[in-house]
Parts: C-alpha cells; sequence; structure tokens
C-alpha cells in the first residue's frame, strides 16, 4: 500500500485545532520580559533628539535602546545574500544593483513610518507601553518621496545617501526581435497596468522570543520565520556568534506567505537584548504595527505596448515596469525579476523585451508576497489577452489558444534565464488541455449561450479567464536526515520550515511509502536549525518539491541500508528481502523477520553489530536534495461574476481551477492550498490596498481601511487537476504553494469587462473597489 | 488634507480680528485646549486633549499667528505632536468686510497628520476637522457677546 496521493488526515490539525499549539506568543520562560517597539512616525525626517530618561526611570523597566547604544556590537542588516542572482544571469541581463543596507534601529534619519527607533524592554507589554508614551522625540521633517516615478526623476532628493540615484536595481531583457515585430504586425496596443501596494496578512503576526544561556555561550531564538537558517545566519553574523551557538525554531506558525521570508531588525535586536541583559525577551508584534511595518508586497507598474495581428496573434511585448520597493528592498531582483521570467506564461510570444526599475521610496519596504512577481505578470499578460481579443471584437479563449504553447513544442525553450541560473524551459504539461479541461469545468459554451439572455434581461454577469506558468521548487537545496530509532519509530528532520503546509503529514507520507510503514509510525520535524546542518525555508512554492524528494531519497537509501542489516541477521541476499509493516523478510518466506527494533539495535556501535562491513554503524540516512532547476506547475482560473451597476459591486458566482502540480502528494491538501490562495487572490482582485498619502503616512492602517475578504466573500472553488510529473525530482511533484493566488486579479477583473461589455470599461489597476468601478462605469457611459 | 469654510460674524471686522487673536478667548474655544500661553511675537504653547476616532491622546505644540495685513489677512501655523502622532496645519485666514454690517471670515486650511492618528482616523478626520471647525466659530461668538 502507498501513502502518497491519498488523503491522509493532517496530523497537524489536532494541536492546532484542538488548542494545544504553541505560537511565539503562548511561549513563556522563566523572568521572561516583553519588548515594544517605538517607530518613526515621519517618513523621511530628521532624528534631532530622542530623550528616553523619563521612560528609563519608569519602574518595571529593563531598558530603554536605541541606535546610539550599539556602540558598534550590532553590523546592518544587508540585503539577502540569498537573492542575489547566479552570474549567468548576471552577464545576461546586466542589472545594476546599488548597496542598500538596513540600520537596526535608525539612526540621526528616518525614512518611513513604522521604522523602529527605541526598543524597550519591560516587565510587561503594558509597562512598555507606558513607558512608550514617555519617550520624547524631536522629529524635523523632510520632504517625502512617495510616488516611483518621481524618485526617478533627476533632481530629486537621494534616500539612501550611498546611492547615486533612487534606482536600487535596474535589468533589462529580451528574445527574438520585438522592433520588427512591431512593424509586421497589424495592431498595436498600448496600456499602463498597475498592481497595488498589499500586505500578506497571516493571521498570526511577527513574534520573537530570545533566551542566552551564557554558562555555554548558547543562543536560543523562537521566531514566527518561514527562513530559520537565514535567521541564524545573520544574527550570528551581526551579533559576531559561534553559528553553532544560535539555535533558531519556528514554533508553530500561523502563516507567513513570503512576508516572513526575510529576516527582519527585530530578529537581530530582540536576541542581542536578551545578551545583553541576560534574560528571556520577547516581542508580540500588534496588529497596526504588522500593517505598518511588515514588509509589504507587490505594488507594480508596467507601461507595456503589444503587437498583434487580425487573427489574434499576439507577436511581441514589449514591458518597461517600476517596482516601487519602498526604504529598502531585502529581496534585490527576486519578486521584479521572476515577473519578467514569468510574464508570458502559457503564451508562445517569440519577441518580448523587458526591464525593470526597483526604486526606493518613503514607504515601508517590500518583499514577496504568495507568487512573489508572478501574480502581477499575470495581471499583465492576461490583460493583454483579453484587450486584444476585445480589439479585435474575438472571444478571449480563441486568443488564449491562438497563442498558447502546443504541447508538441514541449520541451519548450522560452529563450530566457530563470532566477538560478538555469535555462527557462517547461518541460511537462499540456496547456490547451489545461483551458479545456476548465472550461468544461465551468460549462462555458452553455454560459455563452446564457449570458445573452441573462444580459438582455438587464444582468451584468460575465466570465474570466486566466493562465499562468509557475517556476517552483527552486534550490539550491533541501536536505532531510532519516532515523530509526530505538523504539523502531522513523524520524525525517528536514531543513524547510513549515508555517501551515502540512510538513508532518505529507512528508511522513513520503516516508512511509519506502518503509511500507503507517504515516502514523513516522515523525517529522522541521523549522528547527539543530536537526539538520543545511537549511533553507519554505516559500516559494518549494516545499514538496525539495524536501519531499529530500525525504523520498534518504528514505530510500536508510530503507536499502535496514534491508543490508536484515541481510546479515538473516543470512540472505538483501535483493531477496521485502519490508512492510514495520517487518523485514524473505520475500519466499514471510514468516521469517525482523522488526524495525531489531534493525535499530543491531545497527548499534559494538560487538553485537550487524551491519555489513564497508557500511558505518546507526540507522540514519541524509540526503540533500539539489533540483536541477525548477519545476514548472500551471494553472487555468475560472471566474463568473455579477456586476451591480448601481453599487459597483462585485458578485462572484462561481470560481473554477485547473491545475497542475505534478504527482499530487494528498488531493485534500493540495486543494486547501488551491482554495486558499484563491482567497488572497481574490483579495488582491477585489479589496486589498495599502495607501499611503503624500506625506508617506499609511492611511489603511487597520482592517476597518484595509480590507480583506471572509468566508463570507470566499466561493468554495470547484477544482479538477492535471497530473503531468516533473522530470526534474524522482518523484515528479510540482509546487502548488502560491498557484491560487496567482490568478484571480486577471480572472475576475476580465470577468467584471466581460459582464459590462459593450461598455468600454478601463480596468487596468487593482483593487476593483465598488466606488472605482461604479466611477469607471459612469464614465463609460457618458463616453 | 485641505478643508475651508466661510463664516459670518455681525460684529465688526475689528472686533473679530481683535477676538480672534485674544489668548482669553482662544483658550476657551479651541478643541480640547487645556493650556495656552503666549510666548510672544504672535507665538503661543499649546496643549491639547483630542479624540479622533479611536485615537486619543494629548497633543502639545505650538501656534504662531502671523499678521500678513491687519485687519484683513492672517495666517495660523500649527504643529504639535503626542502619543496619537503629529499634527502640522497652515491655515489662511482672510476677513472681508459685509456691505450690509459684520464681516466674514474666509479659511483655508490645509492639515498634515501623521502617525496613529493617520492610519486609523484618517477616514473620519474630515468630518471631525468640519466639526470641530464648526463648534470653534460658535464658541467664538459666545464668548463675544459674554465678553461684550
Amino acid at each position: 500500500m502507498t501513502f502518497t496521493g491519498k488523503n491522509i488526515k493532517r496530523k497537524e490539525d489536532y494541536r492546532l485545532l484542538s488548542g494545544n499549539s504553541q505560537f511565539v506568543a503562548d511561549m513563556q520562560e522563566p523572568g521572561m520580559a516583553e519588548a515594544l517597539f517605538v517607530r518613526s512616525e515621519h517618513a523621511h525626517a530628521k532624528l534631532n533628539k530622542i530623550d528616553i530618561s523619563k521612560a528609563e526611570n519608569m519602574g518595571g523597566v529593563y531598558s530603554v535602546i536605541i541606535a546610539e547604544h550599539f556602540n558598534g556590537e550590532v553590523d546592518q542588516l544587508p540585503p539577502h545574500s540569498e537573492f542575489t542572482l547566479p552570474q549567468n544571469l548576471i552577464d545576461e541581463i546586466n542589472p545594476i544593483i546599488q548597496p542598500c543596507p538596513e540600520d537596526i534601529l535608525a539612526k540621526d534619519r528616518v525614512i518611513y513610518v513604522g521604522q523602529p527607533i527605541a526598543i524597550i524592554v519591560a516587565d510587561n507589554r503594558y509597562i512598555a507601553e507606558d513607558a512608550a508614551e514617555l519617550i520624547e522625540i524631536e522629529y524635523e521633517s523632510l520632504p517625502s518621496i512617495t510616488d516611483p516615478y518621481k524618485a526617478m526623476e533627476q533632481d530629486v532628493d537621494i534616500i539612501h545617501e550611498q546611492m547615486s540615484s533612487n534606482i536600487q536595481a535596474q535589468f533589462d531583457l529580451s528574445t527574438g526581435n520585438y522592433d520588427q515585430a512591431l512593424k509586421d504586425s497589424d495592431n498595436v496596443l498600448k496600456e499602463r497596468i498597475k498592481t497595488p501596494r498589499v500586505a500578506a496578512n497571516p493571521i498570526e503576526t511577527r513574534g520573537i522570543l530570545s533566551t542566552y544561556d551564557s554558562r555555554n555561550g548558547k543562543l536560543q531564538v523562537w521566531s514566527s520565520t518561514q527562513v530559520t537558517f537565514m535567521v541564524r545566519k545573520y544574527i550570528s553574523k551581526l551579533l559576531g556568534l559561534v553559528e553553532h551557538n544560535v539555535r533558531v525554531v519556528a514554533p508553530d506558525v500561523g502563516g507567513g506567505f513570503g512576508s516572513k521570508c526575510a529576516v527582519y531588525p527585530e530578529e537581530i535586536i530582540i536576541p542581542y537584548l536578551s545578551m545583553k541583559l541576560d534574560r528571556p525577551v520577547r516581542w508580540i508584534e500588534d496588529r497596526m504595527e504588522h500593517l505598518l511595518s511588515t514588509r509589504q508586497s507587490r505594488d507594480q507598474t508596467h507601461d507595456v505596448k503589444v503587437s498583434y495581428n487580425n487573427d489574434g496573434t499576439i507577436t511581441g511585448i514589449q514591458d518597461y515596469f517600476v517596482l516601487d520597493n519602498g526604504a529598502y528592498n531585502p529581496l534585490v531582483l527576486t519578486c521584479s525579476y521572476n515577473t519578467a521570467a514569468h510574464l508570458r506564461g502559457v503564451y508562445d510570444i517569440p519577441n518580448f523585451v523587458i526591464g525593470g526599475n526597483c526604486v526606493v521610496t518613503n514607504k515601508a519596504p517590500t518583499i514577496a508576497y504568495r507568487g512573489a512577481g508572478r501574480p502581477e505578470a499575470v495581471f499583465v499578460m492576461d490583460r493583454i489577452i483579453h484587450l486584444v481579443a476585445t480589439s479585435l471584437e474575438l472571444d478571449p479563449v480563441e486568443v488564449m489558444m491562438k497563442n498558447m504553447i502546443k504541447p508538441e513544442q514541449l520541451p519548450y525553450d522560452s529563450g530566457l534565464i530563470y532566477r538560478d541560473g538555469e535555462k527557462v524551459i517547461y518541460d511537462s504539461g499540456d496547456y490547451p488541455d489545461g483551458l479545456k479541461q476548465a472550461l468544461e469545468l465551468a460549462n462555458y459554451d452553455k454560459f455563452r449561450k446564457e449570458q445573452k439572455k441573462v444580459k438582455s434581461d438587464g444582468s451584468y454577469v460575465g466570465i474570466g479567464i486566466s493562465s499562468y506558468v509557475e517556476g517552483t521548487g527552486i534550490g539550491p537545496h533541501e536536505g532531510a536526515i532519516v532515523r530509526l530509532d530505538s523504539s523502531g519509530h522513523v524520524m525525517a528532520f528536514v531543513g524547510s520550515a513549515p508555517h501551515g503546509q502540512s510538513h508532518e503529514t505529507t512528508l511522513s507520507q513520503i516516508c512511509a511509502d519506502e518503509f511500507g510503514l503507517d504515516p502514523e509510525k513516522v515523525t517529522v520535524k522541521a523549522g528547527d536549525t539543530d536537526l539538520i546542518p543545511y537549511g533553507v525555508g519554505t516559500f516559494a512554492s518549494r516545499g514538496a518539491v525539495t524536501a519531499g524528494n529530500a525525504v523520498h531519497v534518504a528514505s530510500k537509501k536508510l530503507q536499502e541500508k535496514l534491508l543490508a542489516i536484515a541481510g546479515e541477521i538473516l543470512e540472505i541476499s538483501p535483493s531477496d528481502l521485502e519490508m512492510n509493516d514495520g517487518k523485514v523478510f524473505p520475500r519466499a518466506m514471510q514468516n521469517k523477520y525482523v522488526t524495525l527494533e531489531d534493525l535499530a539495535l543491531a545497527a548499534k556501535p559494538g560487538p553485537k553489530c550487524k551491519v555489513p562491513e564497508g557500511m558505518e554503524p546507526g540507522v540514519e540516512a541524509t540526503h540533500y536534495f539539489v533540483p536541477p532547476t525548477v519545476t514548472y506547475s500551471s494553472g487555468y482560473h475560472v471566474a463568473i461574476v455579477e456586476v451591480d451597476e448601481e453599487t459597483g459591486f462585485v458578485d462572484i458566482l462561481k470560481y473554477y481551477v485547473v491545475h497542475d502540480a505534478g504527482k499530487v502528494l494528498n488531493p485534500k491538501i493540495v486543494d486547501g492550498q488551491i482554495q486558499g490562495g484563491v482567497a488572497q487572490g481574490i483579495g488582491a482582485a477585489l479589496y486589498e490596498e495599502l495607501v499611503y498619502d503624500d506625506n508617506g503616512q499609511l492611511l489603511t492602517g487597520t482592517y476597518m481601511d484595509y480590507l480583506i475578504p471572509t468566508a463570507m466573500e470566499i466561493p468554495d472553488v470547484e477544482m479538477d487537476h492535471q497530473e503531468f510529473l516533473s522530470t526534474r525530482n524522482p518523484m515528479g511533484v510540482k509546487g502548488v504553494g502560491e498557484g491560487g493566488t496567482i490568478s484571480p486579479p486577471a480572472a475576475i477583473t476580465n470577468a467584471v469587462c466581460d459582464a459590462l461589455n459593450p461598455l468600454d470599461i478601463k480596468l487596468n489597476d487593482l483593487p476593483i473597489s465598488p466606488s472605482k468601478l461604479r466611477q469607471r462605469i459612469k464614465v463609460a457611459k457618458t463616453s | 488634507m485641505n478643508i475651508n469654510g466661510k463664516e459670518k460674524f455681525e460684529d465688526p471686522l475689528e472686533k473679530v480680528w481683535d477676538s480672534l487673536h485674544d489668548p482669553e478667548i482662544l483658550k476657551n474655544i479651541i478643541p480640547g485646549c487645556e493650556e495656552l500661553n503666549y510666548q510672544g511675537d504672535g507665538e503661543y504653547e499649546v496643549i491639547m486633549k483630542l479624540g479622533v476616532a479611536a485615537v486619543k491622546g494629548e497633543y502639545t505644540g505650538k501656534v504662531k499667528l502671523d499678521d500678513i495685513e491687519k485687519p484683513y489677512h492672517y495666517i495660523l501655523t500649527a504643529q504639535g505632536s503626542g502619543s496619537p502622532g503629529h499634527v502640522d496645519v497652515e491655515m489662511d485666514c482672510k476677513l472681508n468686510e459685509l456691505e450690509d454690517e459684520g464681516c466674514e471670515l474666509v479659511w483655508d486650511c490645509q492639515a498634515d497628520v501623521g502617525g496613529k492618528i493617520a492610519g486609523v482616523g484618517s477616514r473620519v478626520l474630515g468630518g471631525i476637522a468640519k466639526y470641530m471647525a464648526g463648534k470653534f466659530f460658535k464658541d467664538m461668538k459666545s464668548q463675544m457677546k459674554a465678553k461684550a
């Protein structure tokens, strides 16, 4: 019996649903103090004076720290070297990247609202909050830059003194001959297409607890992070500690979605304070603080020019885009390059020029958020499809099919290099068939027939489609150590750090299959730097591909070793042995068996050891899976909406997804990932936008103004799957974590435009708020 | 944020001008004003307690009156900060004599807010500011009556 591919119940759920989980905010350590950050109220200002004397002297306050107290003990936080590009890609796109390190606490100037200035450590949060009121900061307000286009102008102030302009990073690339395509084509379309700045809003905000054992010089940090190993590295580096002496654990983590896929200043300073004060220190971010200062995302503006022929063939795309990075850019070109590499998605458009500018402004910094540059790319591409179809009076499906990469074109070389330095070559899938499957699921033809009648009765119903190809499971590696313990139980340790992805369930299914064991007899441990020497983290739809295959191969290796030991005990060739249900037996004589417990005992070093010569004692195997490049998942989304012309409200009537995640490890978990992803995509389509005023003040500082959808707004997604195995890993899996989020903005916007057709509604920006849509309808009606 | 308005007074222009420059009157009519101390040169130090939406707290700051053209035109600038955030105001005030009697104050105010008050309160700020302006003038009129 195999367990992968089956709906095994999530092992994580009992503790999560019964209140037995442990998030950082649930943790207590003896003598623990609570920390609070005092953050900038100004987007750009000089810090003329910070008076902490009253706060310092308040009862119950242990320490108040500002930048000058570091005395050179804490270095600046550099952009993450983990996200720098490989040399061959650098040679190809010639990026300009300017250094942009981040002060842990603001020194003499603040450059965004929410930037940490001071930190108070007190007996409890109440005292710390009161002490914060006593800190007097004298700001001298300076002009702030909130518009990235203004930031790029010649004579404007440069936000970071060490940079020569506010364009922190820039790249260009092209394939084919766009200029020629433009000359040879029947039509050209020019549009500005925007995706606003949004926040990931995991249900658990950030949180850090640090304890320091001065006797052993050991620092133990619990952080709500996606990247424990990165956090460890930067703590060790910036605080000058032996890396081995730093242990970073992500306990139960309530979502990350990319917002916890970076190292934050808070993750450096809380450990620093726990050492300095020699007591456990904990910081739990509050929700307002989260909206203000946790890294945000998206915020791209694209100026596209598209050449196409009267039959719907898109011959070329030129796209210059700007990513407003805010004050810092920790992930450098990650999101912007993802956008470039993914823009054409499932389409065979040979002539392509794209250039991206990552611009620094006086807003909170941005990083990745579920999809990381891909929802932005897909919104651009699928708006293009819709606009081309509309201009030619064709059904969008016809334009999609006309331009789609055909199965016989696979492996398809897109002419670009991926972020990992390998060529973008789509290796498996059937894109037209995926679309067909989605259209059948949605009853597309039937809808089109009925739509005419419904519309003539005065209802505005429409259908919109979006598709994507997503590079998932990026390297460089993820490892697994699989070990049999003395009780005959299998343990698997991995370097990734789950925050809702069900590692404990799916990885135990993979492991169990190799041993012929029930997954209940396998325990997976993750999110702890002490488990395994090297780890990367959980992001970019990479868990199943990287950690999954690492577990798969390590389990295989251990299974082989166990058979070898059993062969010694039973005096029979391992090739004649079989393993099932915790026993190893000769295929021909199943009642003559040894148990896993026997094997664990026989593997112990010493005179009774039965490990064959040439093998080390012990029952453990390690494998680091290094993917040759990414796996290419794909997806097809169909939205059916009804627009209320009077109010501008959009009602999602139906939502369909067909997705190819390669081998499906656990169908329910895959479906859950898609359903949750779609929810966040709907948020981006209809509700979410972080709004800053011209002075860099965040105006959407609470959920009264920053709208996120609830269960009420999210339909049950109807799903179907393709299962084209990836050729790039032994199990054939592809990533699925982000897919659901990528397409909803495009599918829903296209559906809204379809519903209102023949009204010419300009909707190349998000979210489609009722007031905006109502206004656009008005404009379209009067023109 | 920009808000503006007009306010008619039955009293003669000079009297209105004087009232708008009278610390005793101002102290009683500035919303939430706890203290107003004249520092000379048209400048006051002020402590105010105000609530905007859920953001309540104390602000300390400076108010300055620049008389551009006495008694017709002055500019009020105010800066205040406190735990709820900070406020920066520049208010252009013009007094015009009316044909029949009395005068009219035409004001145009540019207010920038920052910190919590912007993040939480910005949605309701315009309404609150208008309400406060209305109350300011109503209280001013009754103060002027009381003084007369």
